[in-house]
Formats: structure tokens, sequence, C-alpha cells
């Protein structure tokens, strides 16, 4: 295991399915050399196939007895989805808008707002996805060359492309299907947890642009923290397939909010479920009972008036305190191997607190950008 | 075959030893790497971490370069970004995310942005880019371009507009800026221009079809409502017509926090959209229903008493005196003033109070006072100087009547029995009980027994109406109705109550825009000028059923064509303004600013008939639209991080954005801003006008007439640069952002420095809020003031308005709220629903790669399975849509969430997406509606808050596969 594990809990009740995160990933990571087909973070409506499709149903992860399972490599056009380009540039022309492509399959939001049930009763809720940063990552296991490695300090899981030989075992032996084979380097690359941003202070792009203000980004250890509150404290934030083994560092509140069917007459009938609890089931194993349940009753409790830190974390006031990421400690890590390495120069000071880090206070928030330390902390403990 | 985990990392490992040993000086490595576990440490991670790390680096560039921006489009959403810029190149945008927590106990407002912002960066470097001015050299529409300097652009232009203003006049020439260009500093430029030539510009929000006319007639203004903070603080949240998943993407995470804060969410749409996913109720009614379903909530409210009889006696038209005879209100002026039965005392002393100003007697109405069984003038009317709405004050107590019939004599001695609005209004409703209208509304009456409920009796309650009612032909009629429903229940401040989209007070623009009144331009009804543009009554003949109408609207097709031409006759050109819906036939030269005019205006007419009618169309855009194709001169434009400008309206949230670009960014080819584009024409024009004057020595080439538009009565072309420029002080963007923080009080204290160093954007101050107090630390609602100070609405009445006695509403049946069937016809089995899009701002991005690839690549229809399977279709089909006016060709999607009788299109396609260049709007049309096209009755007066829509909905097709 490393030291700590950076985690994430994602909110499925606020996801509004915009994927601004799925475009922020795109900018910031693979709009790019040999990776404009993958998506290290995509949304997902379920019921439904997901990207790359039917990734639940390509093996990979490990079975009861911890042994790793046979898997596939996803196909290109079929799964994946092969990116269209457009013609922009005979628009000039007088020409048509169009794909330079005959056939328009598939696509990694293909079955968008599709889910499951009839009208009027119809169902659908979306699922977020990146790379899990698993504390038993399939794909590190899979590899013949042990190119792939958790980070030490913060257990972020990468690929050594040094090291790495393209032999995509990787591929096959994740269960999410997160780490993909680049074909201009013949390697493989899969989400990184924006590591450079969140070294330097800043959320993961998904995280920090997501404007559903669903993600919550800490240390799994830092007790005063949002994660830890949600995935111990109150446990209503679960791995996504626990049974593929893994053991996967981001965590789903599940579904919760959702209207009542309507019986033959158009009414709508009381306490009736749309989405089968069978399906959560298989998405978040049996601890989803408990989950909704505690969900529903600090709801129940808020609605009354009552105080309930739950909803209070869950509502989160205040975007910059959804994020804690401890810089200090990073800070600590490069006092100690990388002295005065550019990597690590704090770019914003807004989201820095955590278990090794204090922030000051913010009291008037009207005038906060006066109010923000001048200094970086690390800086003071120079001296 | 599975081999154990043990056995597998076993084998593994030693392959991969293997590996390195052998091929070790590949890797230039010295010795053999040895991972003991790599889940812990790993001795080669920083080849990996350092790759990553510089390649963020790249992207991030130096902060101290950075630019702030919005995009300028018209969502409105108006989201504070952060640019980033490498090399002068920009790379990504992050939003700045760092708005203010107003108040620790409401969710703050960031990181505001959607999936269409956040990737401008990759539009603004695509191929479709504009990148030089360019004249046509082939047919309009051939794609045949030469590349010119902008200096001939700019001549051309420039002279086509001063031919037309010296042959047609100032009406001849069109110049407009499109619903691509909705921001206060940018948008400027163009206005400023045409107001000073007198040019014709268009009511966008009218032709578009997003205006909410059916609101202003309620309550005087048409956009009203919450910054979208509020709704988290509502005990129930309805949205109606509305999918704020979707369309309100920054401000939607305030409804579930307001859900967790145990709000109620409640959305009325006929399709499960993606705010019903995760609402607590969904009530399916059937499209174009709306209006019926808001009528039998009224009544369920009043037939259970759930209406505050107080607050509508004081703030609603409801207690005003209606003559059964004739349906008029009853006036001052009608009445005998001598009679005992008018309360002279309490006149009296309202004259008093009046301070000698004069009663216009026409503009009083009068109540039946309980307290003293005498009719009595009611204060706050247009016409009473005395503009409280206070019904006890030192002089007075009114205690008015909502029930019964009285007996009134005329100024003439006849008698006429009166009574109460209320009662008219309670018995039109009474047509639309639940149980009656459940068969069309498909909401049963449980639904609405618990929707009355859920909007009376909880402490706040908020009904939000989305632009998809008014996209009806009858929407009007909705709009008003839904409108209608919360003032019964007293609901306005903080007690919620209706909103469409609030607006900021923002005084002080004119002097970026305007001219202190000493110019107007010539302000057309939108929906009216681009029907007429259009020939659009042939798409009227061509889709819709004589019988079916005539069954809804209570007369012919041709009946409604003559009355349609009489009231557009009566309100043509110069001297139809002031009667009816302006809108002036001779224009001739158009210029256009990122207006996709073929997209969105309706039916298979408008584009031949425009390009006829168009002599000369100039077109600036930063991309090639479907629309530029058919430009004879195309202007190259700056696309939202190249500029300066402010942008604070519509009031979704409290704060101005400011657009900043990067530092020493590289230029995209010529692109110039509008601002610099304006000046360059105005310029030229002086300069060409000049010339003439002086080679002739005859003053009307500097001296254009336009007596009725220019206080000096001419347009005076040897002055315009320094009047456009004010005298030197306003040439370019920035200049406008500057001077519009200067002269707008509500962005005090601040300058470009203040706000960019915020991170791009100010807070409004507390001059803000129309009509309620701009709180620093609480969510804006409307009418506050008239709730607590008593102020009237500006309204006939002075009041909420329910009733209308204009002469055309009583023959239509509308002098109370009601609700009209859809006109669409009904041998096509589907309705067309063309919401707004969840990829796309209107056609905005719709052109995005990234974007498109998280979409289906191509226009996509979804569709009910059950009539998929019936018909036939697959998912992935392509199918053709077709009725009597026209056809188009699209993708079929499977959708379970589609009715049964609708078919879900995602609006904004241009018409270049298209097979054949054939747009889905070539199979709607979009008739004029008679009550929208009245005018003259009171606030019902032409303007910004009184319009008509183009109606987007009012059409059905059938569909067929490939």
């Amino acid at each position: 295991m490393s030291k700590r594990q950076l985690a994430m809990v994602m909110d499925l009740n606020k996801c509004i399915g915009c994927q601004t995160c799925t475009v922020a990933c795109k900018t910031q990571w693979t709009n790019r050399n040999g990776r404009e087909y993958m998506y290290w973070n995509n949304v997902e409506t379920h019921p439904g196939y997901g990207y790359p499709r039917n990734w639940m149903e390509a093996g990979g992860g490990f079975d009861e007895s911890g042994n790793l399972r046979d898997g596939i490599i996803p196909d290109m056009v079929l799964d994946y989805g092969v990116p269209w380009d457009y013609n922009h540039d005979e628009l000039i022309n007088g020409s048509l808008f169009q794909a330079k492509t005959d056939s328009l399959e598939w696509g990694p939001n293909w079955d968008e707002d599709v889910g499951g049930g009839e009208y009027p009763n119809s169902y659908f809720f979306y699922i977020p996805r990146i790379c899990n940063h698993c504390s038993n990552p399939g794909c590190l296991a899979a590899c013949p060359r042990e190119a792939i490695f958790k980070r030490e300090q913060d257990g972020i899981v990468l690929v050594d492309l040094e090291r790495c030989q393209g032999y995509r075992y990787c591929i096959a032996g994740c269960p999410y299907k997160k780490i993909y084979f680049n074909p201009k380097i013949s390697k493989s690359e899969k989400c990184i947890f924006c590591f450079p941003r969140v070294e330097k202070g800043l959320p993961p792009a998904c995280a920090h642009q997501c404007v559903g203000r669903i993600r919550f980004v800490g240390f799994l250890d830092d007790e005063a923290g949002q994660v830890y509150k949600l995935v111990h404290k109150y446990k209503v934030a679960l791995p996504l397939r626990p049974d593929f083994g893994t053991q996967p560092n981001v965590y789903y509140v599940p579904p919760l909010f959702e209207p009542p069917k309507f019986d033959e007459n158009m009414q709508p009938v009381e306490g009736s479920r749309r989405t089968p609890i069978e399906y959560l089931e298989l998405l978040f194993g049996k601890e989803v009972h408990t989950a909704l349940e505690t969900l529903r009753k600090e709801q129940e409790k808020r609605a009354r008036g009552e105080e309930s830190e739950l909803m209070d974390i869950l509502i989160a006031y205040s975007h910059r305190d959804m994020f804690r990421l401890d810089n200090n400690y990073y800070q600590q890590q490069v006092d100690k191997k990388l002295k005065g390495s550019e990597f690590f120069k704090v770019i914003d000071q807004r989201y820095l607190q955590g278990a090794n880090t204090k922030r000051v206070e913010i009291k008037d928030y009207t005038f906060h950008e006066k109010m923000l330390p001048q200094k970086d902390s690390s800086k003071a403990k120079h001296h | 075959m599975a081999i154990s985990r043990r056995d597998f990392l076993k084998v593994m490992s030693a392959t991969g030893a293997a590996t390195t040993l052998g091929t070790s000086s590949a890797f230039a490595k010295n010795s053999a790497m040895i991972i003991e576990n790599p889940r812990e440490k790993y001795p080669n991670s920083s080849f990996v971490e350092n790759m990553y790390r510089k390649e963020f680096a790249y992207t991030y560039g130096r902060k101290e370069e950075h630019g702030t921006a919005y995009h300028c489009v018209n969502c409105q959403g108006n989201c504070a970004w952060d640019v980033w810029v490498q090399n002068g190149i920009v790379t990504r945008e992050n939003q700045a995310a760092n708005y203010p927590l107003l108040n620790p106990k409401i969710p703050d407002a960031n990181p505001r942005g959607c999936n269409k912002g956040v990737q401008h960066s990759q539009v603004m470097y695509e191929k479709d880019r504009i990148l030089y001015p360019m004249k046509r050299v082939g047919e309009r529409g051939e794609g045949k371009w030469k590349r010119i300097s902008w200096d001939e652009a700019i001549t051309e232009v420039a002279t086509k507009i001063y031919e037309t203003m010296l042959t047609v006049g100032p009406q001849g020439n069109y110049i407009h800026l499109g619903a691509g260009m909705l921001t206060e500093a940018r948008a400027a430029s163009g206005k400023r221009l045409g107001t000073l030539l007198g040019a014709v510009r268009p009511y966008i929000a009218s032709y578009v079809g997003d205006m909410f006319p059916g609101v202003s007639l309620v309550y005087g203004e048409g956009n009203i409502g919450f910054s979208y903070d509020f709704v988290y603080t509502a005990n129930v949240q309805i949205w109606w017509g509305q999918d704020p998943n979707k369309s309100r993407i920054p401000d939607a995470h305030w409804v579930w926090e307001g859900k967790y804060n145990g709000g109620k969410v409640i959305v009325i749409t006929p399709d499960y959209n993606a705010t019903c996913k995760s609402a607590d109720l969904w009530v399916p009614v059937r499209a174009g229903y709306d209006g019926f379903l808001a009528m039998s909530i009224i009544n369920e409210i009043i037939q259970k008493k759930l209406y505050k009889p107080n607050f509508i006696k004081t703030f609603t038209d409801l207690p005003l005196l209606v003559r059964l005879d004739n349906k008029k209100l009853l006036r001052l002026s009608d009445i005998d003033t001598k009679e005992p039965m008018f309360d002279k005392e309490i006149f009296h002393n309202m004259e008093e109070k009046a301070h000698g100003k004069h009663f216009e007697e026409h503009e009083v109405f009068l109540s039946y006072n309980l307290k003293n069984g005498k009719l009595t003038v009611m204060p706050g009317s247009e016409g009473n100087p005395v503009k409280t709405l206070r019904l006890k004050d030192v002089g007075w107590d009114i205690d008015p009547a909502l029930e019964g019939v009285y007996e009134v004599k005329l100024k003439d001695g006849s008698k006429v029995k009166v009574t109460p609005v209320f009662e008219l209004a309670k018995a039109e409703a009474q047509k639309f009980a639940a149980e009656k209208v459940f068969k069309l509304t498909n909401v049963h009456p449980k639904i609405v027994e618990q929707l009355a409920k859920d909007i009376a009796l909880p402490k706040v309650v908020t009904i939000s109406m989305g632009f998809t009612i008014g996209k009806y032909f009858n929407g009007m009629l909705a709009q008003r109705a839904i409108a209608s429903i919360t003032p019964l229940c007293g609901r306005l401040g903080p007690y919620g109550g209706f909103n469409s989209e609030n607006e900021w007070s923002i005084s002080g623009l004119d002097i970026i825009s305007g001219f202190g009144g000493k110019y107007q331009h010539r302000f057309a009804s939108g929906f009216v000028s681009e029907f007429v543009l259009g020939n659009m009554m042939q798409d009227f003949d061509k889709l819709y059923e004589e019988d079916t109408f005539k069954q809804v609207m209570g007369m012919s097709k041709a009946e409604y064509k003559k009355k349609v031409e009489e009231m557009l006759s009566m309100s043509e050109g110069d001297k139809g303004v002031n009667k009816g819906k302006p809108y002036w036939n001779d224009v001739q030269t158009f210029l256009l600013f990122a207006d996709a005019r073929f997209r969105r205006n309706k039916g298979t007419s408008y584009k031949k008939a425009f390009l006829e009618k168009a002599k000369f169309i100039a077109y600036v855009d930063f991309r090639m639209s479907d629309f530029a194709n058919y430009a004879d001169i195309l202007l190259p434009a700056k696309s939202h991080y190249e500029v300066w400008d402010l942008r604070t309206n519509p009031g979704y949230h409290r704060f101005a954005n400011l657009a900043h670009p990067p530092a020493n960014l590289k230029p995209v080819g010529e692109a110039k801003s509008e601002w610099e584009i304006c000046t360059l024409i105005v310029e030229k024009l002086q300069e060409i006008a000049m010339k003439k004057y002086k080679e002739t020595g005859d003053k009307k080439y500097i001296k254009i007439p336009d007596p009725q538009f220019s206080k000096t009565g001419y347009r005076d072309l040897d002055k315009v640069v320094e009047e456009f420029t004010i005298n030197g002080k306003l040439r370019t963007d920035k200049d406008a952002v500057e001077l519009a923080l200067e002269h707008t009080e509500q962005f005090k204290p601040n300058t470009i420095e203040s706000m960019f160093k915020r991170g791009g954007y100010l807070t409004l101050n507390e001059k803000g809020g129309k009509t309620s107090p701009l709180y620093p630390d609480k969510p804006y609602n409307f009418f506050e003031n008239n709730l607590y100070l008593y102020e009237h609405f500006e309204t006939l009445s002075g009041r909420i308005t329910y009733y209308v006695d204009h002469e055309l509403w009583i023959q239509e049946g509308a002098n109370v709220p009601t609700a009209k069937e859809p006109i669409r016809p009904r041998k096509y089995p589907f309705v067309l629903l063309t919401p707004h899009a969840r990829w796309s701002i209107h056609s905005t991005y719709k052109t995005s790669t990234i974007l498109m690839r998280l979409q289906r690549g191509k226009p996509y229809i979804m569709i009910n399975p059950e009539i998929a399977k019936k018909k036939g279709i697959k998912d992935g089909d392509e199918v053709r849509l077709y009725n009597s006016l026209g056809e188009f060709y699209a993708m079929a999607k499977v959708y379970p969430s589609c009715p049964k009788d609708a078919v879900i299109l995602e609006h904004g396609w241009e018409p270049f997406f298209y097979k054949f260049r054939k747009g889905h709007n070539e199979t709607v049309a979009s008739p004029l509606n008679l009550l929208e096209l009245s005018d003259g009755w009171g606030h019902l007066k032409f303007g910004g808050n009184w319009d008509g829509n183009q109606h987007a909905y009012e059409t059905s097709l059938d569909i067929e596969k490939v």
C-alpha cells in the first residue's frame, strides 16, 4: 500500500450529465498525441452500455479468491467508437457539414439518457467515471513489465511510459476499462488524477470544473475531510462494482433522487421506485441499501429543519471547501526529494486544506481575495 | 482458464525481468530494475511524472499571461473563465471559480461554466474560422470567394449603406447583431451604429421565440424572477416546461442542493427529461396543453379556497368591476359620480392626496367596497395619480368585494350590472376543472390537487417557466395562465412566486449604445418583421388544416389571414410607428453580426424570400456558419477570448464578468472586434459622403433627412465619426468596456484592473435590483418593493393583471385567463418538440468536433420505442420526417423517455447539417398570433415587454424509415 491515498467521491444525485468534466479532461490531456479516442473521464447513462461499450462484461479484475480474471481488449470501432472528424475546411466552399466517415455507429455517449423502462415510467441516471486508482489495481497486476505503479505519496496509479512496452495486458486486466492503448506511442495511458495539478494546488480538472459540484477530493486518512466522512463515517459513498476486487478509491453517493412511477390511470404510485434496486446492488453492492437509507433519513431530518452534517457536506456551501489537497504534505515530499523543483510551485492557494495543511480561515467571503494567505505556507516553514 | 493471482504475478514478473535484462541497453539502464511491490514503491517514477508535469506546465502557461472571459452567446449563463495561454496561443480554459460565498448558509456560484464553454479554446482555432475579409465571386451560397483587404471590404460595406441612405433613406438599412452576440459592451457596437444611422433593428427575443408576453401582461414585465440561488431556499420548486439540468447547467446545482436542504422538486414537461430523473414529482403534461393544466390548477386553488383574499384584493385586479353588458372594465369615466352609490369621500381624499394632479378617468377603475357598500376608486392605476396599492391609508379604507353582482348607473343614466374580475376568472377556470381536462392534459386530477396544495401551502414556492411554453401558437395564453397561479397564493419577494428570467437594472450603458435620445434606431417587431421578410403566410397556408384551425380559433383560415393583413397594414414603415407592431418593408442592405438567420427562421419560404429582398448582405462572424455562405461580403470577427467585453444580464446571478484577452495573444487571421469594424465603417462612410459633398457642393449628400427618428431632423454624415467615437474616446472594444464601467452605477466601484485581479468579475452593488433590494447576502427575488412598500406594478391597473378588456381579447374570450388548444395538424401523429440542447447554445458550438463526438455525429431525432417498433425503425436508422409543408432527414434514436405522440429533436442544427440542406424548420410554420399582434391597450404597447413569439412547437409530422 502507498503511504496515503488520495480519493474522490462523486455524488450521483447532483450529477446532471453535462459532461463538463469529460471535456475539461479532454482539453487538459486527451485532445492530442494519440489520446484522441480516449476518455480518461467519461460520463455514461445507466442502465446502459457505458464506455467502452459493455465494459462491465469485458472481464479483468479479480475473482473471489483473488485471481486475476480473464479480460478482453475492447474493439476500437464497436466499443470505443472511432472519433470522427469533420470537413470544417470545406464549409467556405459551400459544402454541407459532414463527418468524414460513412459509419456513425458508436461513440462514448451514444446511449445518452436512454436508460431503461417504458414511458411514462422510464428512468436513467449518470455515472461519471475516471480511473479508480485502486488499492489493488487490475492493470498493475496484469502488467508483465511491472511498469504500472502506485505513487508512494498519494496512491495515484501511473504507467511508467519509459518501461511500458504496449503489451496491453493491463487493458484486459482492468475491469473498468479505464486504461487505454495509445497507438501513436504504442504504450498504455490512463487518467493520472491530474497529479501535476494537485501537486501545484489545483484540483483535478474533472473535479475542479464540475459545475454540478458533485466531486470531493481529499486524502482518505484526513478525518476532518468530506471524503473520509462520506466514505467511512456515514458510509454513503461506495465503490463501483466492488465485486471486481480491485478496491477502488473513487466512491459514489448512489442515486436516491427519483420521482414515483405512474399506474395505468396516470396516478403516481407513492413509494414506488423507477430504477430497480437490483441494478443499484449490482453497481454498488449490498451496502447500497444502508447508504440509501442513511441518505433518506438525513434528508428527512433536514426537511424537518434539523441539523444534518451529512446534508451540509453534500450541499457543499463553498466550492473551494470540496477540495483538500494538503499541499504542505506535498511540499514535505519535495523538501525530501526534489528541493526547489519548478513542478511544485503552488499556483493556486485556495484548495490547500488537509491533515498537514492549515488554511487561513476566510471570514468575509465577499472580499476573500484580500484575505488569502499571501505567502506559501511552505515558505513560512523554511524560516 | 484462470491461474491463481500469485502464480500469475510470479510468471509475469519473471517475464518482465527477462525482457528487461535482455534489452537493458535499449533502455539505457545500467542494471535491471528491481521492483518489489509497485503498489508501495516504484524506483522509476520520475520519468513519467515529469513528462506529465511538463505537459501540464505547458498548457497552464504563466498565470500572469492568462486572460479572463465568458462566452458571448445566447445561453446567457455568463460564467467567469480563466483563459490559459502558451506562446500567444490559447491552450485551454478553466473556470475562474472565484465568486464569493455571499452567505455561509447558501451554496456559492462556483464553478460556473458548462460543457460548451469549456471547449471554446478548441473551436477558436478550428478550420472554419473566417480569417480574412472575403468577397463573393460566385452565386450566393455557391461557396466562391475572393480574399480582399479590410479597406476594400469596409469601402464596399460603407458605400452600400451610404447609397441606401441616399436612395431609400435610413430605413433601407438593416443593422443587426443576432442572438450570438448578446453582451453589454460588445453588442453595443452595432446598436450604436444602427442608432446613429437610423437603421432598422428587429427585436431578438421575439423572433427567436424567447419572449414572455403572457408574463408581461400579468406583471407589466416579461423578464422577472430570481437569481438562481433563490431556489435553494424554496420549500417547493416547480420547473415548468424547463430542463435546468440541460439548459441551465451552471445553475442546476442549486436545484439539487435545495433538495438536500429539504426542498421538493417538481417538473412539468411532456418528456421525462434530464431534470425529471431526480425530481420528487414529474408531471407528464401533454405537449401544448400546459395552459389547460395551469387553468385547472387555478380552478383547484379557487374552489378549495387556497387563495389569499387579502393579498389579491390589494395586489391584483381581481376586485376591479367589469360591466356585464360589454365585458369592459368599469371606468371612472363610465359612471355618474353624483350618484349616492359612488364613494365621493374616498375619491375626494384621493384627489387631495394627488395634489392637483389630473385623474385620467378612463384609466381609473372601481371596486365595490364591502365596508360601506359603495363604488370606490381603486388607487394605483395608470390614470390615478395616487400610486400606492394600500387599501387602508389616511383618507380611505377599502375592503373590495371579490364576489357578487352589483348594479351601477352610467353617465347616460342607464343601468348596467357589474361584477368583480374574480367572478369572471373563477367561472372561466371552472371550465378547466381537473376531471374535465384530464383527457387533454394527461395529468390526473389527483396530481392537480397535489400541485394546488404544494403551490399554496408551504412558505416559499417558486414556479419557474421555461421558453418552451411560448413556443406554441397559443403559448402566450399558457404563459399568462401559468404566471397567474402564484399571485393567488400571495407569492412575491421572499415567498417566491413566478420566475421567467430575472433582469438586473443596469443604468448608464446608453453612453456606449446610444446618443442620449438624440437619435433613434428603427426598432422593429421581431416576429412580425421576420414574418413579412420571409413571406411566411405561405407556410401557414400549406401546413394548417381548415377544420382544426376553425375548431380551435373560432374562425376560418381566410378570416384569420384577413385579420392579420389588416393589422399589419396599420403598422408598416415610419407611418406605422405606435400603430401596432412596427416593421419596415423597404429594407434592402443588411449588415448582420452572428445571426443564424436561415437556421432559426421557420418554414420553407423564408430563405428564398429573404435572398430576393436583400440586395446586399455583409456578414460578420468568427466562423463559417450556414448563413455566412449567403453573404456578399464576409468580415472576420474576433471570438470570445480575443476581445474586451462586459456582461451582466440576465440575472441568473449577480456578477458582471469581464472579457480580458490573454497577454501577448497572437491574432487569429485578420479578425477584428465588432467595435473596430463599426468604427471603420463610420469613418469610411463619412469619408465617402464628404467626398461626394465636396465634389458636388450639395448638402443633400451629407444631410439625410430623418425627421421622425433624429432630433436634429437629419442624419448628419459629416459628423458621424465624432459622434460615434465621442470625439475619439470610443473606438475599440476596450474603450467600450472602460466607458461602461465608468458610467454604470451598479458596477461601482470597479475598474478593469480590479475586476481582472478578482478573477474577471465584479459583484453588482445594492442598486442592481429592479423591484427588490439586492441584499449583499441574500438571494434575489422580484417584487419585494411591491409587497412591503405597496409600490404599484407597471400595468394599466397598477396591479397584477388578470383582466384585459381590449376588444379583440374580449372577442377571443381571452379577457380572463384561459387556454386554447394547439392548431398543429391532426393528420400527422407526432408533435415536433425542439428543446434547447445540452450540446450547443442554439447553433453556436454545434460544429464542435469534441462536442459532436459526445453525441451522434449528426442530427438525431428521439422517438418512443413502441412507435419505432411500429414503424420498423431501429436505433441508428436514417429516417425522413415530413408533413404538408416540408421534410428533413435525421438519425433515429430510440428513446424511452419520449412520449408516444411526440418526436424530440434538440434544436440549433443549421441547415448545412442536413441532407439537401433542408433543416428541421422546413416542417415548421410560425403564424402570428392575433393576441400577440394586438397592441395599444394599457401596458400592452409594443416594446421590449410586448411583442410576440415565433412558434417552434406548432407543427406535427409523420416519420418513416428511409
